[in-house]
């Protein structure tokens, strides 16, 4: 998901660290913190400053968060990841979809959740354990994609109480 | 004049609000209490709002819990969830002109912080009207944080547990030297207290062998006004009954531990599964936390802070006051944001000391998709200001126009989610399908507040809206009300307070004295002599002195007004008004 304002600094950039899919993650935030802690609109106002800091917010929000930051760096490679593997998301969203409509009890759901979860936090680390390998990296991302999404739309969604 | 800064925590059962001296929120007295309930009665030519609209017993005049009825259509004696929330802010002016000499011009307003963006816009709205311009909404959780943050001068990741009257919010915050950010947050607008006083009635209902139906909604409102008495006694006590005045006859409801924690758990349940969830959300265990912090009067209870303990295993902070510090992070939010604007140097003390809030959005946004699907533009807990792009195209040859629905919510479909507002981009160039490039762009203020830019890329049709509630009141309605409000800006200011004092104080006269009777002797002779004095005072026109002894009048059945707003309201006296 690159930003749509063309500009000359990728995120990585923006924070002054190497553009890696391992990161130490204490070390973007406090360069986060930093930054916004002089261009938030609160402590300076005026618009491009807040634009400023939405961008930097932006910048944030994809850098920690695995997925995103595995998207974002497939994208600066320039590998199209949108298309070729947008099909086997769907079918790969369907077959959970078919498992978890097959699930009766909550106490079953809430089991099918955990082991997506668990699924989940394991392909974050083999992703980092991949980095330098771009054919494997790039399916252990669209799986990824996918059991992330199915989590989102389909179980979190269920859970109910969230108007 | 230097303005001061003030914070107000408009609660739904109860309101709270601080303002700042000599960098120290102090909270506002309203009869001798730091709360004000959010309540008001209608019967009398003007608004009558908090202790006394409950004394008067009267349901079918008295507006209860307005804030859930926010971004809503629901009218009260022909006034909107906006209106009664104005009605109750100006009270709180009234107040501040009263007893602190000043006026009210800006203030930091918390809400719930998942508040839908309907909830927020309103909540803007009615702060419009009452002529108090908003420095900045922020969330309940996220201001209560700032006020034990800056207490204990503590670095680390913190969770909010906000179990209020009428909402419950759960947030996540790392607090890293003076600046506040929020990692996740979650919650339940439907949630809260008066759940629970419900439940309580009902389960005496059922226990009498009555149908929960039977009582009529505005019965009904007192009998949890009792049931709500009942809950907050019980700490000190095994068991408690009061007596409650059905139409049929008196009912009389009981609550013991037992029977409490019983009706909990449910709740309790409720709120464990979203707290787990947003840990989750922030990235954050339980036993990685540093600590919670309990807000809201609900936290109050024993059985909820024993249950936390269990289900959390981390430190519970209890030093804040969880009913003021809502209001005392807002009032010290208000006046960072004062120092900050009437003090450009970055480099100078003050502006660097002050505190630094990165809240985040509480719900999804995005748009409704052909399949009545939600494309999500904006995600739950991004950090604010937020701004993303979406490119749509065409499904029809030479389509001129494109209508777009804007949704709040985590549903995958449309209908599920709330709707916000809808909206036709036309004038796009006529092309084969799939060839217009229409750009929506969602952004989300610090306000929390949406706004929403949608043109085509070839043509440069460019519409901006801003969110304005499908619901509740109209943009005319709007408009008139807010230039009664200009209108009114003289009138409402210091000139007029030495009439006001003479009415309010006269008014005030009349309700002790239906009371005076019902207080301890010592007590009441010290009010008799006081009242003599304000009698005094209003003739002799020394309105500076009388306000002196108005106060202190205050004080003292401020003392003793709860108790007899409980025991009128469980007494015979209730009868004969419910007859009427
Ligand atoms: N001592 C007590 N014991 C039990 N419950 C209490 C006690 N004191 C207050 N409460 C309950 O706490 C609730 C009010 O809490 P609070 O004042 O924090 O809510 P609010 O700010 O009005 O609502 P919200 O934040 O949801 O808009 C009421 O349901 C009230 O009965
Ligand atoms: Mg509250």
């Amino acid at each position: 998901m690159l930003l749509n304002t063309p500009m000359a600094m990728n995120y990585f950039e923006i924070f002054g660290i190497p553009a890696s899919y391992n990161l130490d993650v204490s070390h973007l935030t406090e360069a986060y913190l930093q930054k916004q802690g002089r261009s938030h609109p609160d402590v300076g106002g005026g618009a491009s400053d807040s634009e400023d800091s939405a961008l930097l917010n932006v910048a944030y929000g994809t850098l920690l968060n695995p997925l995103k930051r595995a998207e974002y760096l497939l994208n600066l490679d320039g590998s199209d990841i949108s298309a070729t593997s947008s099909d086997d998301t769907a079918a790969k969203i369907f077959e959970l979809r078919e498992k978890w409509a097959s699930l009766e009890s909550r106490g079953e759901r809430a089991r099918f959740c955990g082991e997506l979860r668990r699924r989940t936090s394991d392909l974050i680390d083999s992703l980092g354990k991949h980095e330098k390998n771009p054919e494997e990296f790039r399916k252990i991302f669209c799986e990824l994609r996918y059991v992330d999404a199915f989590l989102e739309k389909v179980a979190d969604g269920d859970d109910g109480g969230w108007y | 004049m230097a303005m001061t800064a003030v914070g107000i925590d408009l609660g739904t059962t109860m309101s709270v609000v601080s303002h700042m001296e000599d960098n120290v929120p102090k909270i506002l007295d309203f009869d001798g209490k730091s709360t004000l309930p959010s309540v008001v009665n209608y019967s009398q030519g003007t608004p009558v709002v908090g202790r006394q609209a409950i004394y008067m017993v009267d349901a079918d005049n008295t507006v209860f819990s307005v804030k859930r009825s926010m971004g809503t259509a629901a009218r009260f004696f022909g006034k909107s969830a906006v209106e009664v929330s104005a009605d109750i802010l100006r009270h709180i002016k009234y107040v501040v002109r009263q007893k602190l000499g000043w006026e009210v011009e800006e203030a930091v307003i918390t809400v719930p912080a998942h508040f839908s963006d309907l909830q927020r816009v309103a909540t803007q709205q009615a702060a419009a009207i009452a002529n108090i311009n908003v420095l900045r909404l922020i969330n309940e959780p996220t201001a209560a944080a700032i006020a034990f943050g800056l207490h204990e001068r503590t670095n680390g990741v913190f969770a909010v547990y906000d179990f209020g009257g009428g909402t419950f919010d759960f947030s996540v915050l790392r607090l890293a030297d003076g600046v506040f950010q929020v990692l996740a947050t979650g919650g339940d607008n439907h949630l809260g207290g008066d759940d629970v006083d419900n439940e309580i009635l009902n389960h005496n209902l059922r226990a009498a062998g009555l149908e929960t139906n039977v009582m009529g909604e505005n019965e009904k409102i007192l009998g949890k006004l009792v049931a709500k008495i009942l809950k907050e006694q019980l700490e000190d006590n095994a068991e408690v009954t009061r007596g409650c005045c059905l139409k049929r006859g008196e009912l009389e409801l009981r609550l013991s531990s037992e029977i409490l924690e019983d009706i909990m758990e449910d709740f309790l349940e409720r709120t464990f599964r979203i707290s787990d969830q947003t840990l989750r959300n922030a990235g954050v265990s339980a036993k990685n936390l540093d600590g919670l912090v309990l807000v809201g009067g609900m936290t109050k209870l024993n059985l909820i802070q024993e249950s936390l303990a269990a289900h959390f295993g981390t430190k519970i902070f209890h030093d804040i006051n969880p009913e003021e510090a809502v209001a005392k992070g807002a009032a010290i939010y208000a006046n960072s944001l004062l120092t900050r604007r009437s003090n450009t140097d970055r480099n100078s003390k003050n502006f660097a000391a002050a505190p630094l809030l990165i809240d985040v959005v509480p719900l999804s946004l995005g748009v409704e998709t052909f399949g009545g699907g939600v494309d999500r533009i904006i995600h739950r807990n991004s950090p604010i200001p937020i701004m993303e792009r979406r490119e749509y195209t065409t499904y029809q040859n030479n389509q001129t126009g494109m209508e777009f629905h804007l949704v709040q919510g985590e549903r995958p479909i449309a209908d599920e989610c709330r709707s916000l507002a809808r909206f036709e981009l036309g004038n796009i160039p006529p092309m084969p399908a799939g060839m217009a490039r229409v750009i929506v762009e969602f952004s989300v203020n610090v306000d929390g507040l949406l706004g929403v830019k949608a043109w085509e890329k070839s043509a440069d049709v460019t519409q901006f809206i801003t969110v304005s509630p499908s619901s509740g009141l109209s943009g005319d309605e709007m408009a008139s009300m807010l230039e009664t409000a200009a209108a009114n800006i003289t009138a409402d200011s210091l000139a007029a307070s030495n009439i006001d004092i003479k009415v309010e104080s006269e008014r005030m006269m009349k309700f002790w004295e239906t009371i005076v009777d019902k207080i301890p002797e010592e007590a009441k002779n010290i009010a008799k002599a006081r009242m003599g004095q304000l009698k005094d005072l209003l003739e002799a026109e020394k309105y500076q002195d009388a306000v002196a002894v108005k106060n202190e009048l205050e004080r003292i059945f401020g003392q003793f007004l709860d108790e007899i707003i409980s025991s009128r309201l469980s007494g015979e006296n209730v009868k004969n008004i419910m007859a009427r």
